[in-house]
């Protein structure tokens, strides 16, 4: 892995070993922190609506992306999953 | 079963799986519209009904009319409004709203919402064509934009909640034999203009320069179901972070565009409620603001006598949109995240996962479907003649009118929530990529539902 890959070089792969967006230090998802980020969700729309699955925005990259995918640059969260 | 991740400052929430029956307001809507039916037959086959909590301001013609109704009726505004806020207070707070901000601003909107409700009822109204959602959507520009109201009273102002918990309460008053005898035609329909939307704003965006994700966002939002679609594009396609931004305010400028301009020229043209529907069902862009078209499009119908009822203009629109087009944004979603993985950025071992089809589908149209379903099988043994003398003012109508405070609160919030200065600025590409596709859209559907099935339109309720 490299931290000086170029954004656009970097995609959504599919999970791996190391884990998922999900828990990832760059990756946010929480309804309301998006509603606020992204403007306008909330006016035709809604990031509580079903359709946006668990999808969220990669700081690192500054993209949208699921939270089930994973990327090299993945960094694991200070608080990591809970147990189910 | 999932594991849960709750933290802060928006990190990462985890509602996947059984979580998602409380974590999103696609199920609560379910529970809520689903549970309005049941308490309303379960009453009706009592031999009593819902009719008393489901009040709303009659015609009137003078002020003492009105005010002889709120006189004599104001216990029951007070149980429906404290009906309403516990409802949406218990499901909100089970999203993660605050309860202590979601309170006031739903007495501003429960508040606002009357008086909406008593404008549209004025017996003078038609005669002005000042139909109720149109008058909501204006007031509530009107107050967010000039007047200016604090953030946090957001909390109360949920567009998609709203409209989502009226469509499954709708669903309750379509007969499920019409959801199967139109909706195959409805699918076709908006399978074709979809397509050719799509097709439009995707490939004059990439014809002009814009990023392929971008145009992919562009072309799903204007193809599908508005906002919603667009953010679920863009996170299956990877796009950046400022490509969702500007698709959701080219759908929102377009969709509030067409809320006034298809009624408008619908009733120039006089069209049938029901033809009017299917095209406002094809050619807006968002289902909270195309209910608005339709409903407001269903009264100037009425009264001018163009041909059809207010119910078939919603429920035409209904069937289009809903059925139609919401539906499929799963596969949609699909479909370009292959393509988006296997072509665009091929990453080894990458692939799109199929199973979004399922997490991504609008889950509150299975509660459309249901409440049809609920109602239909419950009135079955009913004659013609004895549904309309029983079933219809003691179980049909109080859930309509019950619907009607739905959408109300919808059009209402759509206002309050739309503040064009804070927007993201679209830019000129994006603009003309998404703008050719709504010219194409409009025509396309236009033709199809006017020309083409216009007699399955407007026989939809014979």
């Amino acid at each position: 892995m490299s931290a000086n890959r170029p954004k656009d070089r970097v995609g959504p792969v599919p999970s791996q070993p190391g884990g998922t967006c999900r828990s990832c230090a760059h990756f946010r998802n929480d309804p309301a922190w998006l509603e606020r980020a992204v403007p306008g969700l909330a006016s035709l729309g809604s990031a509580y609506a079903a359709v946006r699955d668990e999808d969220g925005l990669c700081l690192r990259h500054d993209r949208f992306t699921g939270a089930r995918q994973t990327c090299p640059d993945r960094t694991p969260a200070a608080r990591g999953p809970t147990a189910p | 079963m999932s594991v849960g991740t709750e933290t802060q400052g928006g990190l990462s929430l985890h509602s996947s799986g059984w979580k998602e029956l409380w974590r999103k307001e696609d199920w609560w809507a379910i529970w809520l519209g689903l549970g309005i039916v049941i308490v309303g037959y379960a009453l009706f086959a009592n031999g009593s009904s819902i009719k008393w909590i489901a009040v709303t301001p009659p015609k009137w013609s003078s002020l003492t009319q009105l005010g002889d109704h709120f006189a004599g009726n104001w216990q029951r505004y007070v149980v429906q409004f404290i009906g309403w806020a516990a409802v949406f207070s218990l499901a909100l707070n089970a999203l993660g709203h605050k309860a202590q901000e979601f309170i006031p601003s739903f007495v501003l909107l429960y508040l606002l919402s009357v008086a909406v409700i008593v404008i549209g009822q004025w017996s003078r109204a038609n005669y002005y064509n000042v139909e109720a959602p149109l008058v909501a959507l204006v007031l509530g520009l009107f107050i967010s934009n000039i007047v200016g109201l604090p953030r946090w009273l957001d909390a109360g102002f949920r567009v998609e909640f709203y409209i989502k918990t009226g469509i499954v309460l709708l669903g309750a008053t379509l007969p499920f034999t019409l959801i199967v005898w139109a909706g195959p035609v409805a699918i076709f329909q908006a399978s074709i203009v979809s397509i050719v939307t799509f097709a439009v704003i995707y490939f004059i965006g990439v014809k002009i320069g814009l990023d392929r994700r971008l145009a992919a966002t562009l072309g799903v939002g204007g193809a599908v179901c508005g906002v919603s679609a667009a953010i679920a594009a863009a996170g299956a396609v990877g796009a950046r972070k400022e490509h969702g931004p500007i698709a959701i305010t080219l759908v929102i400028l377009w969709a509030i565009v067409m809320i006034f301009v298809l009624p408008y020229v619908s009733a120039v043209l006089h069209l049938n409620a029901g033809v009017a529907g299917a095209w406002i069902g094809t050619s807006e862009f968002a289902d909270a603001a195309g209910f608005a078209a339709a409903q407001s499009y269903g009264g100037i119908a009425v009264h001018n006598v163009f041909g059809g009822t207010e119910d078939q203009a919603v429920w035409a629109f209904t069937l289009m949109k809903v059925v139609g087009r919401d539906v499929w944004i799963g596969i949609w979603a699909f479909v370009l995240a292959v393509i988006a993985t296997t072509r665009w950025e091929k990453v080894p071992g990458q692939k799109a996962d199929a199973a979004q089809i399922w997490w991504r589908f609008p889950k509150f149209v299975i509660g459309f479907v249901v409440a049809s379903l609920i109602v239909t099988l419950a009135t079955a043994d009913y004659s013609l003649a004895e549904f309309n003398k029983t079933v219809n003012p003691a179980l049909v109508a109080p859930i309509k009118d019950l619907r009607t405070w739905a959408f109300i609160f919808c059009f209402l919030s759509i206002g309050l929530t739309t503040r064009f200065r804070e927007l993201a600025k679209a830019g000129a590409k994006p603009f003309w990529a998404f703008t050719s596709g709504v010219a194409v859209n409009v025509v396309l559907g236009f033709v199809l539902s006017a020309w083409i099935f216009a007699q399955h339109w407007t026989d939809l309720v014979r």
